[in-house]
């Protein structure tokens, strides 16, 4: 600043000191006092609004992501889209796959010979339960999704991914191919979660209690196996297998259930005379009969194939799939839960340990549930805990328990 | 309804004036600082009494004679006492804490003003001197002249060059109380000179003040 420029500086400041009107103190004071007080208020009721607020969004948000809201997921059925029932069976045909279409984008292809059924559907995601055989999941990947697949004692979750399971209870094989994202599959043999990412696949024998790891190239796939799994049991205890395999009486309506045509089967099996037939085939050909008939829209049929398959072979395997595959359709087709439990109950009996035991269980527990006897559900739900503790029954399981 | 209305009014409306704030008497002066900190009034009382003739000051010197000055002071402690529980210096320290406040106070109302100029489309005039007070009809007129060049300046450099000039703050000072460097705001200050002494000499009255403009 230049002496000019302090000169006029110094008459602008005596101006201002000399146009200052004098103003009492105290009111001022009172003034800036109040208005201080004031505006604390002020804030606090704001700091309290802004909280409120905070907490409100908060509360609206933990609503809309863990309240009652929004419907569960609904999944069709097969290419005509039937619409889909919560935990009813669902099988394959042997020649064709079966899709399933859920409401969240995500498709399940069951390939031909698999049976599954979807045991719980929740509003993030379902419980699929592969009793037998290949099935193709796309997740589509969501936020706090909850998708999950049980085959037998394994339990495979699944955020959002492709990927491909394989379970075959007869031997105790299963076998999970990612194709990309990530799943985590519990059960016997594996040591806690075993992560199973894109381009690996894990192979886990329950029996030899072996589970391995290793690379896999989702191009090099090729389709899975048309010959169908479940309705293959173990042979090795049918007293009478050899003298009755291939019988020619069979032959043409095992070609046509091949090849899926179960109707014109059955009329080839009625032309030869069910009896014969009955009485000639093995244990192995005649619960693939009971599947015909069943698939053939003849339940009552199967039914008495399937009695016939036990007295045939008492004290074979087949004899106890056959009293479990009783079970089923009295459970799933007839709605007789007095009749699905005894059943179930008789292959519990005979085969404790059976490839078959944790679904039985289970369903003999939800058997129990429908006819409301609570105590033997209970008693049942804790046993299956106890032995399946991640089954694809425990929720069921867990609801009873702590009822 | 009625209740409503009163309790709104209470937090959100002028308060009434009421009470009278004696002088207090504090054994200390950390006592006094813990005092304003925990919002008491009579601190608050005390604040004003001993600062409010320097804050006064730094806003006519900034923004020049104005209505509005006793309202902006008081706007100054209302923020200084919503402020006073983060104040962290000592009693030395709390007349530059309010020397800043005043100038961000300032600064904060040239900008506004400038907005709404700018927003109605309305000429920058020199400003009105209302409260004449004992000056002369002279002195008015060089203070008017002199704000009316003040008020063609930068904001920042309106801000730098009145604490320089008018208020006489040295450099260090002027660059805390701004919250800039001391470089930066000697260049704000040397734009700003630039500036008013080019304006000086477009105004014959005020080139006759500074003698001309004589080094």
């Amino acid at each position: 600043v230049n002496s000019g420029e302090s000169q006029l500086a110094k008459i602008v400041r005596e101006s201002l000191r000399a146009m200052r009107p004098e103003r009492p103190v105290e009111p001022a004071i009172r003034e800036v006092i109040e208005r201080g007080r004031a505006a604390r208020s002020r804030r606090r009721v704001l700091a309290w609004g802004a909280k409120g607020m905070t907490f409100a969004a908060a509360a609206a948000a933990a609503l809309v992501l863990y309240g009652p809201f929004g419907s569960k997921i609904q999944f069709t059925v097969g290419p005509e889209e039937d619409l889909g029932i919560e935990n009813s069976f669902i099988g394959s045909e042997l020649t064709a796959a079966t899709p399933l279409h859920f409401s969240d984008g995500t498709a399940i292809d069951l390939l031909p010979g698999t049976r599954a059924r979807v045991a719980s559907l929740g509003r993030r995601g379902a419980n699929l339960n592969l009793e037998t055989g290949h099935l193709h999941a796309d997740v589509v990947h969501k936020r706090m999704a909850d998708w999950s697949i049980g085959a037998g004692p394994y339990t495979v979750r699944v955020i959002g991914t492709e990927f491909d399971v394989f379970w075959n209870p007869d031997s105790e094989e299963l076998e999970v191919d990612v194709r990309r994202g990530l799943v985590k599959v519990t059960g016997p043999a594996l040591t806690d979660d075993q992560s199973v990412a894109a381009r690996q696949r894990l192979t886990v024998a329950a029996r030899e209690r072996n589970a391995t790891l290793s690379p896999f190239d989702p191009d090099a796939r090729v389709e899975a196996p048309a010959e169908p799994a479940p309705a293959e049991p173990a042979e090795h205890a049918e007293p009478n297998a050899s003298a009755h395999e291939s019988s020619e009486l069979a032959s043409p309506w095992v070609a046509l259930a091949k090849r899926g045509e179960y109707q014109k089967a059955l009329d080839a099996v009625q032309r030869t005379g069910f009896d014969a037939v009955m009485q000639s085939s093995s244990a192995s050909e005649l619960l693939r009969l009971s599947d015909v008939a069943r698939m053939g829209g003849q339940p009552a049929r199967a039914a008495e194939i399937l009695h016939v398959t036990r007295r045939r072979f008492p004290r074979t395997d087949a004899a106890s799939v056959a009293a479990y595959t009783l079970g089923v359709t009295a459970f799933d087709q007839a709605g007789s839960y007095a009749e699905a439990a005894k059943w179930f109950g008789v292959y519990l009996r005979e085969r404790p340990s059976g490839p078959l035991a944790a679904e039985a269980m289970g369903r003999l527990m939800e058997a129990y549930d429908r006819l409301g006897r609570r105590d033997k559900a209970e008693a049942t739900a804790r046993k299956y805990l106890s032995l399946y503790p991640n089954g694809a029954h425990k929720d069921v399981a867990n609801r009873l328990t702590s009822r | 309804v009625w209740q409503s209305a009163v309790k709104a009014r209470r937090v959100f409306g002028r308060p009434k004036v009421g009470g009278v704030y004696t002088a207090a008497f504090f054994q200390n002066e950390a006592q006094f600082v813990d005092a304003l900190r925990a919002a008491r009034a009579d601190a608050q009382a005390e604040l004003f009494r001993r600062h409010h003739v320097r804050v006064a000051e730094v806003l006519e010197r900034v923004l020049g004679p104005d209505d509005d000055l006793p309202d902006l002071v008081q706007e100054v402690f209302v923020r200084a006492i919503a402020g006073a529980p983060r104040f962290r210096g000592t009693t030395e320290a709390l007349e530059a804490w309010l020397v800043k406040i005043a100038i961000h106070t300032a600064r904060g109302l040239i900008r506004k003003r400038r907005v709404w100029r700018r927003f109605f489309s309305m000429a920058e005039s020199p400003p009105d001197v209302a409260s004449p007070g004992m000056a002369t009809h002279e002195q008015i007129e060089a203070v008017r002249r002199t704000y009316a060049i003040f008020d063609r300046l930068p904001t920042n450099e309106r801000v730098a060059l009145t604490l320089e000039m008018i208020d006489e703050m040295p450099l260090l000072e002027i660059a805390e109380s701004c919250g800039v460097s001391r470089s930066t705001i000697k260049r704000t200050l040397h734009r700003a000179r630039q500036r008013f002494r080019t304006l000086v000499e477009l105004d014959p009255a005020l080139r006759d003040l500074s003698g001309g403009g004589a080094p």
